[in-house]
């Protein structure tokens, strides 16, 4: 923490044309930059092997990039691994637990070796990450006896006992019930607040959007677009209708025809109609009118602000996955990719 | 605190709540001394193993036996470092601020606290059984402190197999494909001189044979403290090629 302060770096983290190419020549990263600010929630989203777990773990130290530079916390990755590894925390995608020790036991572990001793301060810290993720009727149980969703929350609560200027959380809400996703949300909002610059992947769209302070989609190892939800949204349009159709054989017709008006930014047609405007207020009245005069009777309408999975599927060309935690703004999109395929 | 010791006590806590895995490495051992002392007794105790200085064949049988018992407890801990692999506690390790050298140390230390008692084992049962040790307490402690360095000399070699293989089996197969021929191409059931020449000459540059011909020497004829010597010297040798080459190994990881 000293180190970061005193060095204060203008980003926590710093990412330059980095590159990644796997032994055997599977390249995993072909030349991202981003930067994130100190106190920053940053969302990296993407498919699976899109590049978000390398990038991470190449910040982290674990893993070396073939060209390209990364600085966290103005620390070069290359040259000074020793220094981020004082301020970082880190969750991997697949929990890092053993087994044969206790929950309680974990914490003061890596309390220890993140140079945190055994003191008042130390019990106090450990303390407050068994209640934040409600560890607490499990602190004395061994690892190996917990269930997926409880070693995934110790697991977080490991990687921010120290309190890490910079915390790195891979896919972190993966395996986590609503209840735990809200407390640790709750938690990086507040450790945001005190400064912390947190940097996480996930696939789950909306709560990235609820999250995150700002957002990059990465895509085959490339950054396709960066910036706040906001921005991102309003980008791919301001509204979004769903339809259906009193008679469903109508939805292609009726796609094609709603496709040629100027205040629709794109249609998907599936078990529903999926259509995207310019604006909610002109473009509503305009598809009912399109509609009416294709003779295509309309059973109900919903409206709705856009999703990151607009953003996604208008940057990559693709849903970013099919089985989403909720929402059914997701699943509809799912019901879209789906029906279509099946014809 | 230093890392060292803070993950020493770690390791020591897992083998205290997994006591079946150290009783099972020394387990083997046990059985080969009543077995081994039992069936050969006839053919081996003569009056030329005497003749040699060796108090019984079953004094002669245990130090192999200690050192068996310490090689797969070094075996153990290459496997031990392939679960961490797979549980992502050794990621979690090395993005702490630690030394990768008090990694490979914290464990290999805790390794030999086990050896030791493995070790002590093995002796307690050949006192049963009628094999005191003739150098007293002195010799005892030199020949657990002996068995001990070669464990962790083994253990450095199964953690870099394990490292470098990242695969539990490979490290298993490759581990016995070492331990057993290190105790066959040594006295341990045999002197050396009854032994043919090539095995004697690959004994030469096998660490556990050194280790077995002190301990040997301890349990019937006596300290010799140029074999001591020679045996430090090699076990020195082992170890300044192998830690490193761990450490190292922990680098490449990060490739």
């Amino acid at each position: 923490m000293q180190a970061i302060t005193a060095r204060s770096p203008a980003h926590a983290i710093e990412v330059e044309d980095l590159t990644k190419v796997y032994p055997g020549g599977n390249p995993a990263l072909n030349g991202i930059s981003f930067a994130v600010d100190r106190g920053e929630i940053f969302g990296f989203l993407g498919p699976n092997g899109s590049g978000k777990t390398t990038t991470v773990r190449i910040l982290v130290t674990l893993l070396r990039a073939t060209s390209g530079t990364a600085s966290v916390g103005g620390f070069d990755v290359e040259r000074m691994p020793g220094r981020i590894r004082q301020s970082i925390g880190y969750t991997a995608q697949a929990t890092g637990v053993d087994d044969d020790l206790t929950v309680h036991e974990h914490l003061v572990l890596q309390a220890l070796l993140h140079g945190l001793p055994p003191s008042r301060e130390q019990q106090r810290r450990i303390e407050e990450v068994i209640e934040t993720f409600s560890l607490s009727e499990v602190a004395g149980e061994r690892a190996g006896r917990l269930s997926g969703g409880l070693r995934r929350r110790l697991d977080i609560a490991q990687a921010v006992v120290h309190r890490p200027p910079v915390l790195f959380l891979d896919e972190p809400t993966i395996g986590l019930d609503p209840q735990s996703r809200n407390a640790l949300w709750r938690h990086l909002r507040g450790a945001s607040q005190e400064g912390t610059t947190i940097f996480l992947t996930t696939q789950y769209l909306e709560e990235a959007d609820r999250a995150c302070d700002r957002i990059a989609i990465i895509d085959g190892g490339r950054l396709v677009k960066e910036g706040t939800p906001t921005a991102l949204k309003s980008e791919v349009g301001e509204g979004r209708l769903r339809l259906t159709l009193a008679d469903s054989a109508d939805s292609f017709r009726a796609a094609r025809a709603l496709a040629l008006s100027p205040d629709v930014v794109s249609v998907e047609s599936g078990d529903a109609l999926v259509v995207r405007l310019r604006s909610v207020g002109a473009g509503l009245a305009d598809v009912v009118r399109v509609l009416d005069r294709a003779g295509i009777p309309i059973e109900t309408v919903e409206t709705g602000q856009p999703t990151l999975d607009d953003v996604f599927l208008r940057y990559t060309g693709r849903a970013p996955r099919s089985e989403a935690p909720a929402g059914a703004a997701v699943s509809s999109l799912f019901a879209a990719a789906h029906g279509r395929r099946r014809r | 605190m230093p890392a060292t010791v803070v993950l020493t006590f770690r390791n020591l806590v897992k083998n205290v709540r997994t006591p079946m895995l150290v009783i099972a490495s020394v387990a083997q051992p046990l059985v080969w001394l009543v077995m081994f002392s039992q069936t050969f007794s006839r053919l081996a105790d003569t009056p030329l193993l005497r003749g040699l200085g060796y108090r019984s064949y079953l004094a002669l049988l245990v130090p192999g036996m200690m050192v068996l018992a310490v090689l797969f407890t070094g075996l153990q801990s290459g496997l031990a470092m392939v679960t961490d692999i797979d549980s992502g506690m050794l990621d979690k390790l090395r993005i702490s601020p630690i030394s990768r050298l008090s990694i490979l140390l914290g464990r290999v230390l805790a390794d030999s606290v086990t050896m030791v008692a493995q070790g002590a084992v093995v002796l307690g049962v050949g006192a049963l059984m009628g094999a005191r040790v003739e150098t007293g307490w002195l010799g005892t402690f030199g020949m657990l402190a002996s068995v001990a360095l070669l464990g962790v000399v083994g253990a450095s070699l199964a953690n870099l197999i394990a490292l470098r293989g990242r695969n539990a089996e490979l490290t298993m197969v490759a581990g016995i494909f070492v331990t057993l021929p290190a105790l066959f191409l040594s006295p341990a059931f045999l002197p050396l001189r009854f032994q043919p020449n090539w095995v004697q000459a690959v004994a030469r540059i096998n660490p556990a044979s050194y280790v077995i011909d002190v301990g040997q020497r301890l349990m019937s004829i006596g300290n010799d403290w140029g074999q001591d010597v020679r045996m430090l010297a090699v076990l020195a040798v082992a170890a300044l090629v192998l830690m490193p080459a761990t450490v190292a190994a922990f680098r490449a990881a990060t490739r």
